[in-house]
């Protein structure tokens, strides 16, 4: 089907004849658009209706969702939690960073009691988690409790990279320091 | 003392047009850089620049609404905007109507900046015009347009689109926003006297001009994604 | 505020060492330009500057009658003011722009406001003792991508170019009294003296042991120390400021002074060919009663 400009507010069909994908709006039983974009009508293999989307020219900012990957650094560490300010939403990066933070129990998936936030993150960490639950009104919580989560660059006290050794500990080049991290599994 | 002529006995107004003709329209979308949609209007000697920014995260905790986003709209006139240079009236806040989808976009906050560049009548109707632009660049879902016109009423005769010295010359102004495609009124707004006589008449010629603002608005924005159907068709 | 990672800081860095700049350009290129004179209607002089796909600034001139100082009464004044618009950023919100507006007008008003900027002040003055005229610049910044006062400073000479002051008639009713009166005749109003001495300012921004011109936003964020040099088109120094944190060797300060001196130069003479360009297309088509059309905002977007 040729694929025609629609603006907001511009009619696309009855209700009961297609699916509303994003961009649109149901009202009355006709379907609307609610952005300006170019119309698509997709077949659904689980639906017999087709569904209408509006592909819209810019997409929205990324925004964190629970199950999603981010990247981040940790700005503050205590007892109870690490917080992490949001770079990356999965390969997207933010426009704005957004607060999450990682609880001690989140840290890992065994021995969660032995946790100790300072052996496992220190301010400045670059980490790879993912989201949990969109927590509270103040941050996402996110988990680092997979192998392939946790702290993927670091620098020691000596100000230089240190380099996994291995799954909790990291080492500085240049004095071999040994430094204890939740490290992420390379892939 | 001899009153300006603001109608001349073949009926036209002081810039020559008609009583229901609307002034020239120029509008752009995406003229800003920095923000996720931006839009400049003219019409007429009127110039408005708007950028919207958001949907993001709320500033202040205390505004938070659970079920929809909050929207804060920041008005702005340029100090060499009018004849008389003046030092700004910041935060002249007034929320201007816009039907948005907010339900969409719980604990969020959409920003809209409105810059008045030029002045010369008809600020809200051209304030509104470019927000309703400028969130339409940004791409966030509305159930329609809003466009908005001004009507007024000079020698009882009904005008439409007031430019500076109708609007100052002590005639009555009405702005009206519509929804275009239901013909929803969303505001409406008069600060002089008015014969309720007048009223219908002078609304319902406000209206005619919202349609006619949405049809070059739409046609505006039709043309500025028509490179999106191109990379698309490809 | 935007922060830079250590490696994007050390990609501008040693990109800056080589004389290659993320965007293509050497160290001492200029991005692409748009100007444009006379959209203000309402003012007496404008002009806008759009410089790269970024930073826009918008300039109306006003000029005013007002009382003259009691210590300088045979003088008039102009005084600058820098405003931010949140379209440029959303840093620039409410109250959130004021610091930086603070600082750009002080910028500006230091070099415009006192004689260094070429400007004849006495012409400004109306009646001696009495009144005057006072040249409100006002710029506006739209969008911002880096660079903003040298952009600033750009419009606003182009705004004073397109100034005009309506002339003035002035009555001797005897005794040392006077009276005035401000011609309307849009044909007779005249631009002010001393425009040609206008200066420029050029920022400097010291990355590394390098030193760039026109800074994009992430090159202003791992600036270590900058120097603003206003010249004007006799190569003369008609101010100087310092910003930033970091310090700059005396070997390089001179060596800055002087490729600012150079470029501010260029920049001026390309300047002041394109506003006399403008001027007679326009007077060329006023002639000929060809409609005016002008560029018009954002036209070049």
């Amino acid at each position: 089907m040729a694929s025609t400009i629609v603006t907001p507010g511009q009619r696309l069909g009855y209700a009961q004849d297609f699916t509303a994908g994003s961009g649109t709006y149901e009202r009355d039983g006709l379907l609307y658009a609610s952005v300006v974009g170019v119309k698509k009508v997709l077949k659904d293999a689980t639906s017999h209706l087709e569904t209408i989307t509006i592909v819209r020219e810019k997409e929205q900012s990324a925004v964190p969702s629970v199950g999603s990957m981010i990247t981040g650094k940790i700005t503050k560490v205590n007892p109870r939690f690490a917080s992490v300010s949001i770079n990356v939403v999965d390969s997207t990066p933010c426009r704005e960073d957004f607060q999450g933070v990682i609880r001690v129990q989140d840290v890992r998936a065994t021995e969660r009691d032995k946790v100790k936030i300072y052996n496992s993150f220190r301010p400045g960490d670059i980490v790879r988690a993912q989201v949990i639950s969109l927590g509270d009104a103040r941050s996402y919580y996110l988990s680092t409790a997979q192998n392939e989560l946790g702290v993927i660059f670091a620098k020691s006290v000596a100000g230089e990279t240190m380099i996994p050794v291995s799954w909790q500990e990291m080492q500085c080049p240049k004095t071999k320091v040994i430094e204890y991290r939740k490290c992420a599994k390379p892939f | 003392m001899s009153r300006l002529e603001l109608l001349t006995p073949e009926g036209l107004r002081v810039d020559g047009r008609r009583p229901n003709e609307l002034r020239k329209i120029i509008a752009k979308t995406s003229v800003l850089a920095q923000a996720d949609g931006s839009a400049y209007i003219e019409q007429g000697n009127t110039k408005v620049l708007a950028a919207v920014y958001g949907p993001q995260e709320v500033r202040h905790r205390m505004q938070i609404l659970h079920d929809r986003a909050i929207i804060n709209v920041e008005f702005n006139v340029a100090p060499f905007s009018t004849s008389e240079r003046k030092k700004r009236s910041k935060n002249d806040k007034y929320d201007n109507g816009i039907k948005l989808q907010t339900s969409q976009f719980p604990r969020s906050q959409i920003d809209i900046y409105l810059q008045v560049l030029q002045h010369d009548g008809g600020t809200l109707q051209a304030c509104i015009n470019a927000a309703t632009m400028a969130l339409i660049d940004a791409g966030i879902p509305m159930i329609d347009y809003v466009c908005a016109s001004t009507a007024g009423c000079i020698d009882k005769q009904p005008v439409l689109d007031l430019n500076y010295l109708e609007e100052s010359s002590d005639s009555p102004e009405l702005t009206v926003a519509i929804l275009p495609r239901t013909g929803k009124v969303n505001l409406m707004s008069m600060e002089s006297r008015l014969h309720v006589d007048m009223l219908e008449s002078v609304a319902s010629l406000a209206t005619e001009g919202c349609e006619q603002i949405h049809t070059i608005l739409d046609a505006v924005v039709r043309d500025t994604t028509q490179h999106l159907k191109d990379s698309l068709m490809q | 505020m935007p922060y830079l990672s250590q490696a994007e800081r050390d990609y501008i860095t040693e990109g800056v060492q080589s004389d290659l700049r993320a965007d293509g350009r050497g160290r001492l290129d200029y991005r692409a330009l748009v100007l444009e004179t006379g959209i203000i209607s309402q003012a007496n002089g404008s002009a806008r500057v759009r410089l790269g796909d970024g930073t826009d600034v918008l300039v109306g001139v006003k000029v005013e009658i007002d009382q003259v100082e009691p210590d300088a009464d045979n003088v008039g004044k102009v005084v600058c003011n820098v405003e931010c618009s949140p379209s440029a950023s959303q840093q620039f919100e409410g109250h959130g722009a004021d610091d930086l507006n603070n600082e750009l007008t002080q910028a500006l008003q230091r070099v415009l406001g006192g004689p260094q900027c070429g400007i004849n002040f006495e012409k400004l003055c109306i009646i001696k003792g009495q009144q005057c005229w006072i040249v409100y610049i006002d710029a506006m910044i739209l969008d911002y991508s880096g660079n903003v006062l040298d952009t600033i400073f750009m419009a606003t000479k182009a705004a004073l170019f397109n100034t005009r002051i309506p002339k003035t008639q002035i009555q001797d009713l005897g005794d040392g009294e006077f009276e005035f009166e401000v011609l309307d005749d849009v044909e007779d109003a005249e631009r002010l003296d001393g425009i040609e001495n206008i200066p420029i300012g050029v920022t400097l921004n010291k990355i590394g042991t390098g030193h760039i011109i026109d800074a994009s936003p992430l090159e202003e964020l791992c600036t270590e120390a900058k120097l603003t040099i206003a010249v004007n088109k006799d190569s003369q120094i008609c101010g100087i400021q310092k910003g930033a944190e970091g310090g700059i060797e005396p070997g390089l300060m001179s060596e800055m002074i002087q490729t600012a001196k150079r470029i501010g130069q260029s920049l001026i003479q390309q300047l002041d060919q394109k506003l006399q360009d403008e001027e007679q297309q326009v007077d060329e088509k006023r002639l000929n009663g060809e409609n005016i059309e002008k560029l018009g905002f954002f036209a070049m977007v």
